[in-house]
Parts: structure tokens; C-alpha cells; sequence
């Protein structure tokens, strides 16, 4: 038959490309998600040990010991070092996650592979910066409640304790 | 042309193995990605707690160390018994997974029952706390604990499993859905 398309070798050329990418692409989605469930298991274990554990025990170590400074200062009667040790909990209460650790470069270099568009930068430029500053944050903070501890003479190291 | 059938089919599963080895290393990487979302978050939102509790007790005993009024000795009995359950709480998620983390101790730590321990804590730290004569920390994760928890404060089988399974896991099977339509591969 003489189609507009060719000859029949150009067809035939034609649906072994069409074969050879219907079953790669087949192969590749069902590839994708095996993948992605062998991994999930073990990049939830390594951030949670890795990342989540350390972050949390830090900054709950720190609320704890201001929320704990501040009643004691309270039951001691002293208004004036109370208030900042309050302060400092209320600082701390407005933290969260995402202020305190590092975010996920890897996750952040593998979606910039994806989406290869200038915009996208930018917004990950400002999320990186706020993460850096909320952990320049964090430091202040625990600099701030060991000079307080320092003050009362209570011989508590907060750099130890965390790194316990 | 002759078509040997053998010969397509076998093209067919070699273009089928080369798009899923492909694939494969694909989803890996965004296995690892949230799966890694998930576990900070987890690991956070749980370390957290105990931390708080820790570093209250830590506060505490420093402050009543030298105390010879009975209920502040108390107080600091109490807060040496949260630091030594607190001290043996796991800081990684004890899972059996496939692909077990490098300092193969999992397995035994997995035994660790860890709802258990942690109700242990909770009221080891309400006890402090009551002791002190302080407000204990009210937590919007504060589910209702089966109240044995406190008769079996001194139990010291906190290494044996009981019925409840203290890994977390990740979902797989009930996440699948959801995750495929929003990964943007």
C-alpha cells in the first residue's frame, strides 16, 4: 500500500520505536514506584536518627529547662530574671522544625533537576536563608538561657547536656 | 520480513528492564526523599517530648541536689529515675527494615517496647512535677494513657516486647495512591 507516511520499512521502523518506547516507559513507572518503596523505609530511618532526634532533643532540652528556670525563679520570688527566662520561652515556642534543621539539600538539588526554572531558585534561596538564620536563632537562644543559668549560680552546662 | 516470536518477546522485556532499572534508581531517590520528610519529622516531633522532660529534670535535680527537705528529695528521686529512663529510650527508629542501618543493632532494639516506655516517662515526669509543686507541661499529643503505666513504674522488664508493635513504619501500602499523583517526576 502506498500510505502517505512511506514506505512499509518506514512503518516498520517506526512501530519498533513506538514498541521500544511504550515498554521502557511502562518499565520506568512500575520502576519508579518499586524504587521508591525499597527507599522510603531507610530515608525515614536516617532522618529520624540523623536529623529529627538530634534537632528535637536540643530544642525540647531548652524549652524545658527555661519553662523549668522560670518557675523556679517564680517560686524564689524573683520577678525581674523570671520575666527573662519567660522570654525566652515564649521565643522559643514560636520555633519550629524547619527553623532549627538544615532542610534536605539532596531533596532540594534533585527537585531543582526537575524543575530547572529561575523562580524556583529564588524560592529555595529564601528557604535556606530562613533556615540558617532560624539556627543562628536557636544558638542566641541557648546563649541567652546559659547566661541566666550563669547569673543564679546554677552550674548547669547546656553545650554538654545537648551534646549528651 | 520473518518475525521470530521468541526474538520479540525478548526485545519487549529488554526494553521493559532497561525503562525500570531506570526507574527503579529513580524512585530510589525520591523513596529516600520522603521518606526522609516523614522520619525528621517524626523523630522531631518525638524527641521533643522527651527532651523537654529531660531537660527538665536535668533543671531540677541541679536545683534540689543539696536539698534535705523530704518532699524535694523526693523530687530529686524522681527526676534520677526520669534521666535513667530517658537515658535508655531509644534516639533512632528501631525498624527491621530491609536495608538495616550499619550499626546492626536493630534487631534488639526493636524488642524495646516503646508506647510502654514512654508512658513510663510521661508519668515519671507528672510525678516529678507534682512532687515540685509545678504545672507539668500540658501536650496537644496527650492521648489517654491505659493507666497501668503507673503501677508498673519499676518494672524492669522495659526490654521485653508486649503485644503493641513500637516501630513506626512507613505506611507504604496506604500511602501509595496519594504519592504517585503528587510525585512530579
Amino acid at each position: 500500500m502506498d500510505d502517505v507516511w512511506g514506505t512499509d520499512e518506514e512503518t516498520n521502523a517506526r512501530d519498533y520505536v513506538l514498541m521500544q518506547d511504550a515498554f521502557t516507559n511502562t518499565g520506568y513507572r512500575e520502576g519508579i514506584i518499586a524504587g521508591k518503596e525499597s527507599a522510603l523505609q531507610s530515608g525515614f530511618d536516617q532522618a529520624f536518627t540523623e536529623v529529627g532526634v538530634p534537632s528535637g532533643r536540643r530544642f525540647g532540652m531548652l524549652r524545658g529547662l527555661a519553662t523549668a528556670l522560670s518557675a523556679y525563679l517564680e517560686q524564689q520570688g524573683l520577678e525581674e530574671p523570671r520575666l527573662e527566662a519567660r522570654e525566652i520561652v515564649s521565643r522559643l515556642s514560636r520555633m519550629h522544625l524547619e527553623d532549627i534543621a538544615s532542610p534536605d539539600f539532596e531533596a532540594i538539588a534533585h527537585a531543582k533537576e526537575h524543575l530547572d526554572n529561575a523562580s524556583q531558585d529564588i524560592h529555595e534561596q529564601i528557604e535556606e536563608d530562613k533556615s540558617i538564620r532560624g539556627k543562628a536563632e536557636l544558638d542566641v537562644v541557648q546563649n541567652q538561657l546559659q547566661g541566666l543559668l550563669s547569673k543564679r549560680g546554677l552550674p548547669i552546662d547546656l553545650a554538654s547536656l545537648i551534646s549528651s | 520480513m520473518d518475525y521470530d516470536l521468541d526474538e520479540i518477546v525478548n526485545l519487549e522485556q529488554r526494553f521493559y528492564d532497561a525503562g525500570h532499572k531506570d526507574g527503579f534508581a529513580h524512585g530510589r531517590i525520591h523513596g529516600l526523599i520522603e521518606g526522609r520528610a516523614l522520619g525528621r519529622e517524626k523523630g522531631f516531633e518525638l524527641w521533643e517530648e522527651i527532651g523537654y522532660y529531660e531537660g527538665t529534670a536535668n533543671f531540677w535535680k541541679t536545683v534540689k541536689q543539696s536539698s534535705s527537705n523530704d518532699r524535694e528529695s523526693r523530687a530529686l528521686v524522681h527526676a534520677n529515675q526520669l534521666l535513667h529512663l530517658i537515658s535508655r529510650f531509644p534516639r533512632h527508629n528501631p525498624t527491621p527494615s530491609e536495608e538495616p542501618l550499619s550499626d546492626g543493632e536493630s534487631s534488639q532494639d526493636s524488642a524495646l517496647d516503646i508506647s510502654k516506655s514512654l508512658a513510663q516517662i510521661r508519668s515519671r515526669y507528672r510525678a516529678m512535677c507534682a512532687s515540685l509543686g509545678v504545672k507539668p507541661r500540658l501536650l496537644s499529643t496527650d492521648k489517654v494513657e491505659p493507666d497501668q503505666s503507673s503501677s508498673s513504674i519499676d518494672a524492669p522488664d522495659l526490654a521485653v516486647k508486649t503485644t503493641a508493635d513500637p516501630v513506626w513504619r512507613v505506611d507504604q501500602p496506604a500511602k501509595k495512591p496519594p504519592n504517585i499523583g503528587s510525585m512530579s517526576f
